[in-house]
């Protein structure tokens, strides 16, 4: 007579795939995973309504996005002082990485809202999964009504530097006369603070931001 | 009976036929089970790993910012200012209470001897700025040997602490009295009186193919082009073409700059805005924006002239300036110290500590003199250190306002060449200077040429009496150079 397929052999079978299932996915995991940094974000909204904040709270949030990730239309980080997804195809949202773009980081940092035509301010945790609705080209022309152009001499600590395509935030001035801007630079860079010379660049403007307290 | 097997049989069959199928939905249901659960769990245990790693980070952040009076005048009374950012751990230290941030500095006349402690205070008028202030005591400011100090600060909530410069007492901060500085008033900057160049060394198109130079363009990114270029004493030009992965050599003596054809080294780079400076021997030191792991400084690769790897050190600091090849080998101006730092000697490169102990303000010249810099406002002091004592020193003052000085170094006979970008809310230009003992012995404007971007401060090289600039436009990059000649 034929051996059956019983039950139990179906049981002893189903516990071996599962191991097995469990086995393949922690081998290939960190690759899969780590493009889906953003499941483990938080919502967009509402964010956290503040009465006000200052210049150097602006600085700290940049602060704490230095080391971390690049992600174009991002977005969100964590604070592990590392970009989790390091070197992903440029310019596509869909790659779910870590880290914001230029833009979106200094959405967050200027504590702005989606609605661009209010000047509250609100809060947005760095896990918050949100870019905004400005792009550089945006904040270099002061579209939306927190933002503001700035004249290139009065640009200081916590005011940007935006041309049509970057913008990053000044972060302090050092003795060669270079800002310190932090900035979430692009995919091989990450989000950190560099020496640049925007200052005297053709390419940017100031950008400024309404209502720092 | 064997009706009855025959049927079973049958049954049996039938049974199996079906129990087939249940079987592979099982198997699959069961594999994708495991997947899932492990998935799930693994995602847990690193957020979970993360979250913890974070609250304890949180504590530990005490980041300082300063800019030193590195360069001070008779009558000036300096204030040190410090803008020390900590964190109070808590559900969201960013939307949480301030921390208490506490410091002192240490300081002395001169730069020997024994250190005074002064506390600092925070600043009152701009609180919520998170600067702190000491006003340095008249005698000592009044020193004509100058002053030297390091800060100690605290996180006054969890204790963290944190001294700059990082070297404290055995490589402080040094501050040096100007003494007689030649005061040089440079007029209003002429915007579009530019000097041509001598000549056009070097000119290449965008693109990945021989003799072409990588270009990034596109929405919400910036326009960057190979980020830097050295010049050798024997001409040979060396671009960092990091995004199509190599280096470019011109060879002196090829042919005119259309008809170039580099020799193209291979390098294993990350591809993000790098400084480069190049050694006699063809050895390449290349600055990378970045580390390679967890929380990491800039890194620097040694590099041989043929591409191979040779070695590669963490700076101390984490931001940097320009690195240069100097008289003792490969050193980087570092931040937040403002320090410059030695890396290495043509046999090793340096760590940590090394890096530190050795830290000093100026750049070190050929000659054994340092030339320290700082633009304050928009003036540019300039003086040519030598034992710690100030022996020649400028003043560059000017009405048009002044973003960040290119280049400070000395040439051979003495005199001083500084290359300063200038600008209005309209416009940007270079002024070139060569300074002597009397004040400008040659004077001329360049254009900023600077289509794509380069890493901040590597858009000038000075080699011997020539001045290189490396520029760019919607077309090429390119390397211009400027013979330097004294007006009297």
């Amino acid at each position: 007579m034929t051996p059956a397929i019983t039950p139990r052999k179906i049981l002893l079978a189903a516990v071996a795939a599962f191991v097995l299932g469990a086995t393949l996915i922690s081998t290939v995991q960190p690759a899969w995973a780590t493009h889906r940094f953003t499941a483990s974000c938080g919502p967009a909204t509402p964010g956290i309504g503040i009465s006000n904040f200052s210049r150097m709270d602006v600085y700290e949030y940049v602060l704490i996005a230095a080391g971390e990730g690049y992600q174009w239309g991002g977005g969100c980080w964590n604070n592990n002082n590392r970009d989790d997804q390091p070197g992903d195809p440029p310019r596509t949202a869909s790659t779910h990485g870590e880290g914001g773009d230029c833009s979106g980081l200094v959405f967050k940092a200027w504590r702005e809202l989606t609605n661009t035509s209010s000047t509250s301010n609100n809060y947005w945790a760095i896990g918050a999964n949100v870019h905004g609705p400005y792009t550089a080209s945006s904040f270099k022309s002061g579209s939306g009504a927190p933002n503001v152009t700035t004249a290139r001499n009065q640009v200081g600590f916590a005011d940007a530097w935006a041309s049509t395509t970057h913008i990053g935030i000044v972060q302090g001035t050092v003795s060669s006369g270079s800002d310190v801007i932090g900035e979430a630079k692009g995919e091989a860079e990450g989000t950190n603070e560099w020496l640049r010379t925007y200052r005297g660049s053709g390419t940017y403007a100031g950008a400024g931001r309404l209502g720092y307290g | 009976m064997q009706r009855q097997s025959t049927r079973q049989a049958s049954e049996e069959r039938v049974h199996r036929r079906h129990q087939l199928p249940l079987l592979i939905i099982a198997l699959v249901a069961a594999t994708a089970m495991g997947g899932t659960t492990a998935a799930t769990a693994l995602a847990h245990a690193r957020q979970h790993a993360a979250a913890v790693a974070a609250d304890e980070e949180w504590g530990s952040i005490i980041d300082v910012s300063h800019l030193p009076p590195l360069l001070t005048v008779k009558g000036e009374k300096p204030v040190l200012d410090y803008r020390i950012a900590c964190f109070v751990p808590g559900p969201d230290p960013l939307n949480g209470p301030p921390c208490e941030a506490q410091g002192d500095v240490f300081i002395r006349a001169g730069q020997q001897g024994a250190f005074r402690r002064l506390p600092l205070s925070a600043d009152a008028e701009t609180p919520s700025d998170g600067m702190y202030s000491v006003s340095v005591p008249d005698d000592i400011a009044a020193s004509g040997d100058g002053f030297s100090y390091y800060a100690v600060l605290r996180n006054a909530d969890t204790g963290a602490t944190s001294t700059l410069p990082r070297g404290g007492a055995e490589a402080p901060q040094r501050s040096f009295s100007m003494g007689a500085a030649v005061e040089v008033d440079l007029g209003e900057h002429d915007f579009g009186a530019e000097r041509s160049a001598t000549e056009r060394v070097v000119a290449a198109g965008w693109g990945s193919g021989p003799g072409e130079v990588g270009l990034q363009t596109g929405r919400d990114v910036s326009t960057v082009g190979p980020s830097a270029f050295d010049v050798g004493d024997d001409g040979t030009i060396t671009v960092l073409d990091q995004l199509n992965g190599r280096a470019l050599r011109y060879t002196s003596g090829s042919a005119t700059a259309s008809k170039a054809t580099p020799e193209e080294i291979a390098l294993d780079l990350t591809g993000g805005i790098a400084d480069m400076s190049v050694a006699k021997d063809g050895t390449m030191y290349i600055l990378e924006p970045n580390g390679a792991g967890r929380g990491e400084t800039p890194l620097l690769r040694e590099v041989a002239a043929d591409g191979t790897p040779i070695s590669a050190t963490n700076t101390a600091e984490k931001i940097t300036g320009p690195v240069r090849v100097g008289r003792d080998g490969p050193v980087v101006q570092q931040f937040p110290a403002d320090q410059w730092m030695p890396m290495g000697t043509d046999e090793r490169l340096f760590g940590l500590s090394a890096q530190l102990s050795a830290a000093r303000p100026g750049l070190l010249q050929e000659d054994g003199n340092e030339i320290v810099l700082l633009r304050t406002g928009n003036e540019i002091r300039v003086a040519k250190v030598s034992a710690q004592r100030v022996v020649e020193a400028w003043r560059v003052k000017s009405p048009t306002d002044v973003a960040e000085v290119q280049l400070a170094e000395a040439q051979a006979d003495g005199d001083v060449v500084v290359v300063a970008r200038r600008y209005t809310e309209e416009d940007g230009g270079y002024s070139v200077l060569e300074l002597d003992g009397r004040g400008i012995a040659d004077e001329f404007n360049l254009g900023l040429e600077d289509y794509a971007e380069t890493s901040a401060l590597t858009r000038f090289r000075l080699v011997g009496d020539e001045l290189y600039q490396f520029g760019s436009d919607p077309d090429a990059m390119y390397v211009d150079r400027f013979e330097l000649e004294e007006s009297r």
